[in-house]
């Protein structure tokens, strides 16, 4: 069996306007990763994933080695720092001098190398699903491949101009024009809706019962199952609103983890918001499951992008050990399943995590909770 | 007089993850291989020397030290500014 034992996570509630950019928005940021940016010394990512790099934790696992792997799942490759200048410098523009430490991969061969992860080192693209999709390779490593311990380090550089510009201008995330509109965050909601870009970032651990002895790191949450799938779609930046890749994914983990749909009853959705998803996310788990509350965290802490899916299932899973499984922010209409308020939580019950990513890549995981 | 293992020392730690373990170093002279430093770390640590020392990326480039003492003897060669004290030499670290 797979374990998620110690993850780290970062994010923030609070807000920052960025006027000065191509299509002005509110955007979750921690302004100190900018700090000393533009002297090209200092890359902001790096300094995101430095908020959850406890080195304590990765001395520890570094000094009981077991068969280890480690994923960068680094989303849409924005942690390669692609193109952040704007057409006129602004306040989130930068360069960066030492070109290799903007390559993924050496990244993730460098801080694998300070976990003692020395048997495989991957990087993931999935894009917004990766954090998620790389729950399906661990299964694999382990089940297949013999490995004990998989260490997963999931962000990107989500508030940066790119993105901001990207998700601007495809209507997506909630800019300063649409908020004019009256237009507030929330998801699967008849009124409010969409979100606000977020810097995030996860580190998580994931162990064999051999691994454990070790570490001596008890179980947060069983894995239990994840599935990744794709859709029949031409629109590589869009969603189909049957809801066929969430449902493939959703309905892959159920059969791979031999899980009777009725049993699930807590679900941590993709829940962007935007009007696409909610129908094709909506569609997709009322056709599977039977009797659940569903959840989204992107309105609190903006969408976190590749960094998302399991940082988002971390935060549920603190909430579900505080007994609760909180509401979705700005509903208009009253919901007993895509929550307008919070529910009590089914302590040591079956979550699902739901992400999508553009390039018509979904990623389900079921995990139980072990916090009881 | 300026410590030079001392400013290699701080300059270090700006460079590397914050994660790093501490730098131990008794002499300029150790080879680089047997310091604990890795690869990314001697680029960023010649980014944050050529800083101090006033020598342009261009040049900088051309900086293929073995041991501590080579940034020195690089910078040295190239150099446009000294610095008097640790502190100035930290300040100007961009």
């Amino acid at each position: 069996m797979i374990y998620l034992t110690e993850a780290r996570t970062a994010s923030t509630e609070e807000i920052t306007t960025f006027s000065d950019v191509l299509y002005p928005q509110k955007a979750h940021f921690f302004a100190d990763t900018y700090s000393k940016a533009g002297s090209g010394m200092v890359y902001p990512p790096h300094k995101l994933a430095e908020k959850v790099l406890d080195p304590v934790l990765m001395k520890t696992l570094r000094e009981n080695p077991v068969k280890t792997a480690f994923i960068l799942a680094s989303g849409n490759s924005h942690f390669a720092g692609l193109n952040p200048k704007d057409k006129e410098p602004n306040s989130l523009t930068y360069d960066y001098k030492a070109l290799p430490m903007t390559l993924t991969q050496v990244y993730a061969g460098r801080t694998a190398a300070a976990f003692g992860a020395n048997d495989l080192v991957m990087t993931d693209a999935s894009a917004c699903a990766s954090s998620l999709k790389v729950m399906m390779d661990i299964q694999s490593l382990v089940r297949m491949y013999g490995f004990e311990r998989v260490v997963v380090l999931s962000l990107e550089d989500a508030v940066s101009n790119t993105v901001l510009n990207f998700f601007g201008q495809s209507g997506a995330s909630l800019t300063l024009a649409k908020e004019a509109e009256g237009c507030v965050r929330s998801a699967f909601d008849p009124t409010n809706e969409g979100f606000y870009v977020g810097m995030g970032a996860v580190l998580a651990i994931f162990e064999t019962e051999n691994s454990m002895k070790v570490t001596g790191f008890k179980p947060r949450a069983e894995l239990v199952s994840a599935y990744s799938a794709g859709e029949n779609s031409t629109n590589a930046i869009g969603q189909r609103e049957d809801g066929e890749g969430f449902k493939k994914a959703i309905e892959g983990a159920l059969y791979a983890g031999r899980i009777q749909p009725f049993t699930v009853r807590t679900v941590k959705t993709h829940g962007t918001g935007t009007r696409s998803n909610n129908v094709a996310e909506k569609t997709a788990l009322m056709n599977t499951l039977k009797d659940f509350v569903a959840t989204s965290f992107k309105q609190r802490i903006g969408h976190t992008m590749g960094a998302s899916g399991l940082l988002e299932t971390i935060l549920l899973l603190d909430n579900v050990k505080n007994g609760f499984v909180p509401e979705i922010p700005n509903r208009t209409d009253e919901d007993v399943i895509f929550l307008s308020k919070p529910a009590p939580a089914e302590k040591g019950g079956l979550i699902l995590s739901l992400a999508a990513g553009m390039g018509n890549v979904y990623s389900a995981a079921i995990f139980k909770d072990m916090q009881c | 007089m300026m410590d030079k293992i001392q400013l290699f020392l701080e300059v270090a730690k700006l460079a590397r993850p914050i994660y790093s373990e501490e730098l131990v170093l008794d002499s300029l002279n150790v080879p680089l291989a047997e310091t604990g430093l890795d690869s990314l770390d001697c680029l960023m640590i010649g980014m944050y020397m050529s800083d101090i020392y006033g020598i342009e990326e261009e040049i900088s480039k051309e900086m293929q030290p073995e041991s501590p003492q080579g940034y020195y003897d690089f910078c040295e060669l190239h150099k446009t500014r000294e610095p008097s004290t640790l502190e100035e030499a930290l300040g100007w670290c961009k």
